[in-house]
Formats: C-alpha cells, sequence, structure tokens
C-alpha cells in the first residue's frame, strides 16, 4: 500500500480532466488555487488537499500529480498503481474478464489461452453492441453498422493481475450540465456506448439467471429464448465459453462504469460470475438458438449436389452444400434453395461443370432442413 | 561517504533542523526532480501534505564568497532556470548553507549549548531573466535573509496568503 509509483511516463499521461473527474465523482470540493494555473481541492472535512495543475505544462506538473497521487492514495488507503490506473479510467466504461488461469501461479496464461481470452473479450462486447442496436438471438458475420462503429473506438486496457484479467476500455461521453448549442435542455439521452455496456451487464445477468433455471429448476434450453429480448445471443454465450476456455475455468465480468456518467447500481448487476456448470449449459443454449435462429443475408459459398424439377422447364429447387460458418464452422450442410426458371438452368450448368456457386440469401431452418430463402447474387465460377 | 555527499546530507539535515520547530514536514520528492530537493508543508490527514507549501532547491558550500552584503554563489544553469519560473503551483526558492571545510566541526555536542555551524541563506529566484551563461549563473543571496525557523515561517505565511516568495 505504501509503494509510490515513480514511473514518469504514467504520471506524465495522466489528464488534468480525468482527475478532476474522479476528484469530483469521488465528493471533492474545488476552489482557485493560489499560485499558477490550478485548482485546489479539498475533501468536506478539509483534512485532505490536493492541486490540481489545469496544464501539463506546468514546470512542476510532475511533481504535482505525484503529490496528489500520495494524497488520495492515502485518503482513500488504496495503492497508488491501483488509483493511477483508476485515475486514467475515469472517462469510460470499464469492462474486466477475468478467468482462473489453471496451473500456474505466477500471474501468466498460456499465450494461445491469452489470444483466444481477447478475441473472445472483444466478441463478448460486439455482441453486446449488437443486441443494443436490435436483439435477436445469432448475428452474422455482417455486423449492425452501429456496433461495427462503436467496436472500433473500444480499446484494449492493461491486463492486470489477480487470476487473469483482460481490461476493455469503452471510453463514453461524460454527463454535461449546459444544453448543447441552440438547445434549450442538457442532452439526458445515454450515449449508444453506454447503452452497450449496459446491455452487456444485463445480457449477462440474464443468461447467467437463464442458466441457473436449467441445472437448478429443471427448465428447458427454451429459458434462453425467452432471454433474447434482454440481449442474450448465441455470440454472446459463444463469446462467454470462448473466454473460459476449454478447460471450462469460471468466469466473470466486472463493469466499473465512468466516472464522469454515474450509473444507478441498483438497477444493473455490476458482476456476473459463470462456473463450469453454468459453462456447458451456455455452450448448449449458443448451439440450440443457432439452430432455431433465422439468419439474414447470409453468403455462402460450395457446390450443387441435387436438383429436382416436376417440369422440363420452370421454377424447381436445388440443394447446395456448402458451410455456414456462423453456425457449424466449416462442416457443409445441404441448403435447399427454391429458384425460378433462369438461374434454375444456370444451377443446372453449374452443376453439369463443376463450378463452384456463391449465393447470398436468408437462412431458415424448417424442421431439420435448412433452406435459403429470397435467393439474390446468384455466381459461378470454376472450381480449381 | 564521499565529502561532497556528506555537505549534502548535512545540508538537507541543516533546513530540517530549522523546518521542525517552525512546525513544517520536510521531505524528499518521491519523483526525481533534478532541481527540488526538499519540500515543506503543513501537515495534513494521514501523513499528507497541505498548504502552506514551499519547495527548494539546497545547496552547501564551505568556501562562501562574500560580496558586499550578499553571498555569490555559483548556481548551475539548469538549476538557475528551473528555479526562476513564474507559473509553478508551488513556490520554489534556493537555500545555501554555508559551513566549515571540516565536518569534525558542523556540529559540535556539549550540552546544554550544543553548536551547529554554520547558517543557511535564502533567495527567490521567480522571475529572474534569462541568461545567455553557458555553465553557470552567479546568485546574490542577501546575508540578511537568514534561514531561521522565524524566517522560515514569515515566509509560509506570505505563502498561505497568496504572496510567492
Amino acid at each position: 500500500m505504501r509503494s509510490h509509483v515513480t514511473d514518469v511516463e504514467a504520471l506524465g499521461a495522466l489528464r488534468p480532466l480525468e482527475i478532476a473527474t474522479y476528484l469530483r465523482a469521488s465528493g471533492w470540493i474545488e476552489r482557485p488555487a493560489p499560485f499558477g494555473e490550478a485548482l485546489a481541492w479539498h475533501t468536506a472535512d478539509e483534512d485532505y488537499e490536493v492541486l490540481l495543475p489545469l496544464s501539463r505544462r506546468a514546470p512542476d506538473f510532475l511533481l504535482r500529480v505525484s503529490d496528489l497521487l500520495a494524497t488520495l492514495a492515502a485518503q482513500e488507503e488504496r495503492s497508488e498503481p491501483e488509483l493511477l490506473r483508476d485515475l486514467s479510467l475515469s472517462t469510460a466504461d470499464v469492462v474486466r474478464v477475468r478467468v482462473q488461469p489453471t496451473q500456474s501461479d505466477d500471474g501468466t496464461i498460456s499465450l494461445d489461452d491469452g489470444v483466444a481470452l481477447v478475441e473472445n473479450a472483444r466478441a463478448l462486447v460486439l455482441a453486446a453492441a449488437c443486441s443494443t442496436v436490435r436483439p435477436q438471438a445469432l448475428y452474422p458475420t455482417r455486423k449492425p453498422a452501429d456496433a461495427a462503429e462503436y467496436i472500433r473506438r473500444v480499446r484494449l486496457g492493461q491486463t492486470e493481475r489477480g487470476s487473469f484479467i483482460v481490461t476493455v476500455v469503452s471510453p463514453v461521453a461524460p454527463i454535461l450540465d449546459v444544453p448543447p448549442p441552440g438547445q434549450l435542455f442538457p442532452d439526458t439521452r445515454e450515449p449508444f456506448e453506454r447503452r452497450v455496456t449496459r446491455t452487456l451487464m444485463g445480457a449477462l445477468s440474464a443468461a447467467h439467471e437463464a442458466a441457473q433455471d436449467v441445472i437448478g429448476r429443471g427448465a428447458g434450453i427454451a429459458a434462453f429464448r425467452e432471454v433474447v429480448g434482454q440481449g442474450v445471443s448465441a455470440n454472446l454465450c459463444d463469446a462467454i465459453v470462448g473466454i473460459a476456455g476449454d478447460a471450462g475455468r469460471p468466469m466473470s465480468v466486472r463493469m466499473a462504469w465512468s466516472l464522469a456518467r454515474p450509473m444507478n447500481v441498483a438497477t444493473v448487476e455490476p458482476e456476473v460470475t459463470f462456473d463450469p456448470d453454468a459453462l456447458t449449459v451456455l455452450n448448449e443454449a449458443s448451439r440450440l438458438l443457432k439452430e432455431s435462429a433465422p439468419l439474414d443475408g447470409v453468403t455462402l459459398v460450395g457446390s450443387i449436389t441435387r436438383l429436382d424439377r416436376s417440369t422440363d422447364d420452370g421454377p424447381g429447387e436445388v440443394v447446395l452444400t456448402a458451410a455456414i460458418p456462423e453456425i457449424s464452422g466449416n462442416a457443409p450442410r445441404g441448403i435447399k434453395i427454391a429458384l425460378n426458371e433462369g438461374p434454375y438452368h444456370e444451377a443446372l450448368v453449374a452443376h453439369d461443370r463443376g463450378y463452384l456457386v456463391t449465393v447470398t440469401g436468408d437462412l431458415r431452418k424448417e424442421g431439420r432442413q435448412w433452406w435459403l430463402e429470397q435467393p439474390r447474387d446468384l455466381s459461378f465460377q470454376p472450381s480449381d | 561517504m564521499h565529502v561532497t555527499q556528506r555537505q549534502e546530507q548535512f545540508s538537507r539535515a541543516f533546513v530540517q533542523a530549522v523546518a521542525s520547530p517552525a512546525g513544517f514536514h520536510c521531505s524528499t520528492p518521491p519523483v526525481d526532480d533534478d532541481s527540488i530537493d526538499l519540500s515543506l508543508a503543513a501537515r495534513g490527514g494521514g501523513g499528507t501534505v497541505r498548504a502552506p507549501r514551499l519547495e527548494m532547491q539546497v545547496k552547501c558550500t564551505t568556501t562562501p564568497h562574500y560580496v558586499g552584503s550578499a553571498l555569490h554563489f555559483p548556481l548551475p544553469l539548469k538549476n538557475y532556470n528551473d528555479l526562476r519560473h513564474t507559473d509553478v503551483l508551488v513556490p520554489r526558492i534556493l537555500v545555501v548553507v554555508v559551513t566549515d571545510p571540516a565536518p569534525t566541526r558542523w556540529i559540535e555536542i556539549a550540552p546544554p549549548d550544543s553548536t551547529i555551524r554554520e547558517c543557511g541563506y535564502w533567495a527567490s529566484l521567480r522571475g529572474q531573466p534569462a541568461t545567455s551563461n553557458a555553465v553557470s549563473v552567479t546568485v546574490a543571496l542577501p546575508l540578511a535573509n537568514e534561514f531561521t525557523p522565524m524566517a522560515l515561517a514569515n515566509i509560509m505565511n506570505d505563502i498561505a496568503n497568496g504572496v510567492a516568495p
């Protein structure tokens, strides 16, 4: 607890706005400082006092920030490194994804596991972003524009000790009390970024509850279909399972809301944990959601393996043997497509010549059979 | 310990000895700063620092050069430039401790009247002009500016009232 942060780069990277946000949210009171471009802050009981430079150009910026950190750490009874981290993240929602590594005690995990962890942490947040745009059971490779654009703004923070923790940083605009120019009232709508993090925690809680329903109360896997509206998707379930890894280690997700935009924590669970039993249920739930989910705008590549026409000309049905990556990886499936006369003839030719077929459409499942509806953008090429 | 290191330690101890009866806490900045050796302040909660605050560069000399009513001291250029800033958040001064060439004469224990040699002098370089010197600047510290508990208390009092030395 007494370790002083002497990392000049880390201290120098702090921005006055981040520190001020943190101080204000923690109940410190500001007043003008006697010297230089600065603010003096004190605790309500006036026992503690800090000087906050308003410009990084102040000659004693580093000295002052170092003092500030020491005083804050003493007042909060926390370590300086921890505080430094919180100060620099005070203007973002921070998602901490935590796994328990299997063998090592030295704070490391295998590189392969690490890569999977980061990739799935991204998938987790992206799934929540998709559900924020429009809740559905499964999202195709091509995600809604708002979600795809949001995920590009999300940052990866430094990993932290304590099992193994991956930090995902979602910057969020602070609440402003003043109306934007041209408006009468302050903007109180929740920005998209905050809706995503809120959806994430809500969906995780709902998935957790649904898993408990299945394990403890004998509910059917259909319990998961009922929480799609709360942001649970096959993509989310896959990400959670992916984070836990092959060994199915327990994992948890903890959210720290930006201090610049306080959250009513009574309405959203800030931390959700999944144990190995819940993970098994999630795996199954994901499979189920995929199997029954309609998937629009999917592009398939494969070969025509059957043709069916009751008359010599006119429309007919073909079977395209192709993989559906979103659902079953590389394993090919037979997908039926109803085609009009022209496209059917083209398919016939493609079949004869052994061409590869590319087609886009909306996937639906009827019983055990997959159908591609609204087929469009049909194209062929010789396979090599 | 090399003699210059001993001088350095002694001069800091001297400042601390003056600061203590005046009621101010002395500390070394946790972040390395070439020009600030000591930080003086009142004590806040949990051992933290609070206003009034003063930072200083502390030097030692055993061969003082007196000119008129001032002590002339060659201050390295970097220190000179760092001490003349006008936009620091905590005021800063230079203190030069004059002592005897022989370390055995720095402090003489003879109860009830022990002796510490010899005196510290302070000066503020705030707002001083830039210089074309390449190595050092000769600073004149008024001999009237003895660094005593009373003098320190006055400086801190002024600071508390928003007046920088």
